[in-house]
């Protein structure tokens, strides 16, 4: 049988060139996915950095644990609390122990704007003197090049001596890093032998890490990227599956359409259904194969390309070396030989159930395309798209994307599977004056299909994303548009703002308002959460209020936006317990309901519920003043309403759009040739129908406008479908603002949609065109059945 | 091995566009027994053949090969008794485009599993006299040549019934005389051949004569002018 299916493969490669393209630049994207992916997990650094060297570390404790519904969860602790000064002294008295020195972050920035962490001396761990000697005295530091001698430290602008060079960062006296920073970070223990007693000391109040674990002490900017950049490509993985799926689904349906009387002789000459099946099924995992060496070979140029491109947007080391490994080829190409035996079964199904006589008979009429299976699972994929489409608004900030995605995608499947309903009345709209086009389109309904479909799944995906994307930038800036005072600055750092900041920025006689933002967690979500003090709640809180009063958010109180007190039913005076971004746990009373819209912040809280420094202030005041006090200090200066940018690389906010382009890359670059491909092949495979128009007194360029009539309106009306896709996604989000007091924004792709269906309908006018130029060059009484 | 049709109904298409190809159909073929089933166009020739030889379902009606009723049968069954007992050859397109003629004469034992010998399709192929074409593809035969290697084919597995729709057709006259001198000389298989030339249906034992979906009349020994003058009868206009 696989020698059967080589042969017939061999006489029938044009039919198929369309799975083999789509297989072929699927397998150098997947391969060169999982290439970018190990060279992106290899180069983010495993085990302790800074704590290579101390073998115990004894930090606050490091995991969350919750108790929800009696169950205990843990999960890693973004922003630890400060450890005790009683406790590390405790620790340090051991007899056990034979060293023990503190750890402090010393948060300072260079009036040029660049942040920087200094560090105690004693906890250099393993860094090195350059040249010059160490700092003894509170007025001196080692610092790396470039650094210069004045910084802005939380306790004001000053001008230090640098009597010592150091590879990178800036390191105090012992002293001065206590005076800058009280807050003792982590405690650095000798020997290993020691752990033991020290855990015994500390229970619960800290966690004492040792070997692998140390890392947890550590921030882990660099693998929290590469699990970004690990979710981008999974994301691409996932979208290729599905569009190369329904590429060669529809290659193979079009083609054992095309291969009907060749098939019903097998099954004369006594080939069992199973044969047929397996035949269909061995061609497509030929065609893999072709596809997969096709695909190595580009993933060789492809593989350092899109590691470049992944390090471009911040998510992996700009060094990135992608090299080929020995797993990703037999990954890549074992992924697109799963793509092509999932998109072949059907088509192996149905060819197995040729009848042979019925195939035998002249039938070039589509008849009952519409099977039982085709409602079954058409209809609730579209009801399934709906849900999906009507949960994304009050949905968490990081599931949104996956959820426009799933309702895109069984949109797209209902459509699909309901295509031989709704396509013919659509070329019907499109053609009123054309018999031929609408009959044609009507007894080629498969055909017309396989052409339609890949222009769907483009636009299908493409403009659902976008919208959604688009919409929540909109959305964003209309919430704070609305929230905050027009004639508001926002003065930021990019790791918090000192006391000394807010007092120059209070002298300059301008209004000042303090704000932070953090994550609050309930049992089961996240919400984003700002703090206001008193100064920042008529700056940065103008909206109304549903419920309650913003003017009473004091001491342990929260003020819910609209869309969270939904999701909690809570309303003004009930409590709300929630656990804070250091681990502690808070309850808090609900003193308002803002009808904040659909913004980026869900919920907020005063200044003092959320612990770390002050993210961002709201000042209104003299502007001049207020510009020379963020220069002297190396602060950034904004209008106020503007969306400020979230600095963190792997927030939602920075990765949807990525995540788009992603998509919106990989279907179009997949439709493209599925188009070109079923637009050629359709043509040449008809070229016995045309020629009987010719014979029937056509000419010849008559035929080729005809077929490129056809190719637009089949183009379009797989336009049409996607766009409603897009209108069925675009609705959910209308109806989810809609319920909503304050602003919100839903942004129409109209211009992405129209120029995606643009390219689509040049393709594939220009292969038709090309192919039945070509087919219809002999005399018509030669090509004609 | 006798076929045997008892009451045989067959409709095409569904609801309004129903077409009654078959109304009633009843017929022995015996064993050994070269029958000839002529008719004007329309008269459900082909689909009598389709339904004898299980490529078609029959709508009411029993078919009988060899004691066993198709009806009973699954897909693979009718499959394997396509390999093993049964022999097709059609009036055009009969071979795989892709594969060469001694490729094609395997096909049905490799079909059922069985390796074939070169030999042995060699052999069919000279039993045939294309001997020297063993390795050219249908697209460099020509539409004589093809017909026979669809005999070969056919012949290959031994087959006990072989049906063979308008085998003729497509041929000129040297060639169809070959082709009908071939089936002429099986003694030990069934045949049943459709065919609408007067010609070709001397050549067999019984010529039966089907109109509007019945068998409309029957004539042993045929000769060329009786075959004919009969079909002249059925297809004159009523009433004439």
């Amino acid at each position: 049988m696989l020698r059967l299916a080589a042969l017939t493969l061999r006489g029938r490669w044009p039919a198929l060139a369309g799975a083999f393209a789509a297989l072929a630049v699927g397998a150098a994207l997947a391969i060169s996915a999982v290439q970018v992916l190990a060279a992106a997990s290899g180069a983010a650094p495993s085990g302790p950095q800074r704590y290579r060297t101390v073998p115990v570390v004894v930090t606050a404790p490091v995991a969350l644990r919750r108790t929800i519904a009696g169950e205990v969860e843990s999960e890693p602790n973004p922003r630890r609390g400060a450890l005790s000064p009683a406790l590390a002294a405790r620790i340090a008295a051991l007899p056990r122990v034979r060293r023990a020195v503190v750890d402090r972050a010393v948060h300072v920035r260079t009036p040029a704007g660049a942040s920087l962490v200094g560090r105690p001396w004693s906890a250099r761990f393993g860094a090195r003197l350059l040249a010059g000697r160490a700092p003894a005295a509170p007025g001196e530091i080692a610092a790396a090049h470039g650094v210069g001698d004045v910084l802005v430290t939380p306790a004001g602008i000053a001008r230090y001596r640098v009597v010592g060079t150091v590879a990178e960062g800036v390191f105090f006296s012992d002293a001065e890093a206590a005076r800058l920073a009280p807050r003792i970070d982590a405690l650095a223990v000798w020997p290993r032998s020691a752990a033991r007693s020290v855990r015994d000391v500390a229970g619960r109040r800290a966690s004492v890490l040792t070997g692998a674990a140390r890392t947890d002490a550590e921030p882990s900017a660099a693998r929290d990227a590469a699990a970004a950049a690990g979710v981008l490509l999974s994301l691409m993985a996932m979208t290729l599956g599905f569009v190369a799926t329904f590429v060669v689904a529809s290659s193979f349906a079009f083609a054992v359409a095309l291969r009907r009387r060749e098939l019903a002789l097998l099954r004369a000459v006594g080939a069992s259904p199973r044969q047929i099946r397996r035949l269909v099924l061995r061609e497509a995992a030929l065609v893999a194969l072709a596809g997969g060496l096709a695909g190595a070979a580009a993933s060789l140029l492809v593989a350092p390309l899109l590691g470049r491109w992944i390090a471009s947007k911040g998510l992996a080391p700009d060094d990135l070396d992608v090299s080929p490994t020995p797993l990703s080829l037999p990954l890549g190409a074992g992924f697109m030989l799963a793509v092509a035996l999932a998109g072949a079964w059907l088509a192996a199904r149905r060819a197995a159930r040729t009848r042979p006589a019925e195939a035998l008979r002249d039938a070039v009429v589509d008849r009952g395309v519409m099977t039982v299976s085709r409602w079954l699972v058409g209809v609730p994929s579209l009801a399934g798209a709906v849900a999906l489409a009507l949960a994304t608004v009050s949905a968490e900030a990081d599931a949104q994307l996956p959820l426009t995605f799933g309702a895109a995608t069984l949109a797209i499947l209902g459509l699909a599977l309901l295509a031989p309903l709704v396509v013919p009345p659509l070329v019907a709209l499109l053609a009123p004056r054309s018999v031929l086009i609408r009959r044609h389109a009507r007894a080629g309904v498969r055909r017309t299909a396989a052409t339609a479909a890949p222009v769907l799944v483009a636009v299908g995906l493409a403009g659902s994303l976008a919208a959604l994307v688009n919409s929540i930038s909109a959305s964003d800036a209309a919430a704070t548009r609305a929230r905050v005072d027009p004639g508001a600055l926002v003065v930021s750092a990019d790791s918090g703002l000192f006391r000394g900041d807010l007092a120059a920025l209070r002298a300059t006689g301008a209004a000042v308002g303090v704000t932070a933002e953090g994550d609050l967690r309930t049992g089961a979500s996240v919400y984003r959460a700002l703090g206001v003090d008193a100064g920042a709640i008529p700056l940065v809180l103008r909206v109304r209020a549903l419920e309650g009063s913003p003017a009473a958010l004091r001491g342990r109180t929260i003020a819910l936006g609209e869309l969270a007190a939904r999701a909690l039913r809570k309303g003004a005076g009930d409590r709300l317990r929630v656990w804070l971004p250091d681990g502690r746990r808070a309850r808090l009373r609900v003193v308002a309901v803002l009808a904040d819209g659909f913004g980026p912040v869900s919920v907020y809280v005063p200044r003092g519920v959320l612990p770390g420094p002050a993210t961002a202030a709201y000042v209104r005041g003299h502007e001049a003043a207020v510009r020379a006090v963020a220069r002297a200090r190396g602060l950034q200066v904004a209008g106020g309403t503007a969306t400020r940018a979230v600095a963190d690389v792997t927030d939602s906010s920075n990765m949807n759009p990525l995540a788009l382009l992603v998509i919106l890359g990989v279907a179009t670059l997949y439709v493209a040739i599925a188009l070109a491909a079923t637009a050629a092949i359709a043509t040449v495979a008809r070229a016995g129908e045309l020629a009987l128009l010719r014979l029937a007194g056509a000419t010849r360029a008559q035929v080729v406008r005809l077929v490129a009539l056809e190719a637009l309106v089949t183009t379009i009306v797989g336009g049409l479908l996607g766009c409603a896709v897009t209108a069925l996604v675009v609705g959910g989000l209308r109806r989810g603002l809609d319920g909503l007091e304050g602003p919100g924004a839903v942004a129409l792709p109209w211009g992405l949609v129209a120029a995606l269906i643009a390219g689509f309908a040049a393709i594939a006018i220009t292969a038709a065109a090309l192919a039945a130029h070509r087919s219809q060059r002999p005399a018509p009484h030669l090509v004609a059945p | 091995m006798s076929v045997e049709l008892d009451g045989v109904i067959k409709r095409h298409g569904r609801g309004a566009a129903a077409v009654v190809a078959l109304d009633g159909v009843s017929a022995r073929f015996d064993a050994g027994s070269f029958t000839a089933i002529m008719g004007p166009s329309g008269s459900g020739k082909s689909t009598l053949l389709q339904c004898a030889a299980g490529l078609d379902d029959v709508d009411a009606g029993e078919v009988v090969v060899d004691g066993v009723a198709l009806g009973g049968l699954r897909e693979a069954a009718r499959a394997r008794l396509r390999r093993e007992r049964v022999g097709f050859v059609f009036q055009a397109f009969n071979l795989l485009p892709a594969l060469t003629a001694e490729q094609n004469v395997a096909l049905p034992l490799r079909l059922a599993g069985r390796r074939v010998p070169k030999r042995q399709a060699r052999e069919a192929l000279a039993r045939v006299g294309l001997a020297d074409r063993a390795r050219h593809r249908p697209s460099e035969l020509s539409g004589g040549q093809q017909q026979r290697v669809a005999i070969a084919r056919a012949l290959l597995i031994r087959p006990k019934v072989l049906f063979a729709d308008e085998p003729t057709g497509a041929l000129d006259s040297a060639s169809a005389r070959e082709a009908l001198a071939l089936l002429r000389g099986l003694r030990e298989q069934t045949i049943v051949m459709v065919t609408h030339d007067p010609v070709a249906a001397a050549h067999a034992d019984r010529v039966l004569f089907l109109a509007d979906g019945r068998i409309v009349g029957e004539l042993d020994d045929p000769t060329p002018a009786a075959v004919a003058a009969t079909m002249t009868r059925l297809e004159a206009p009523r009433g004439r």
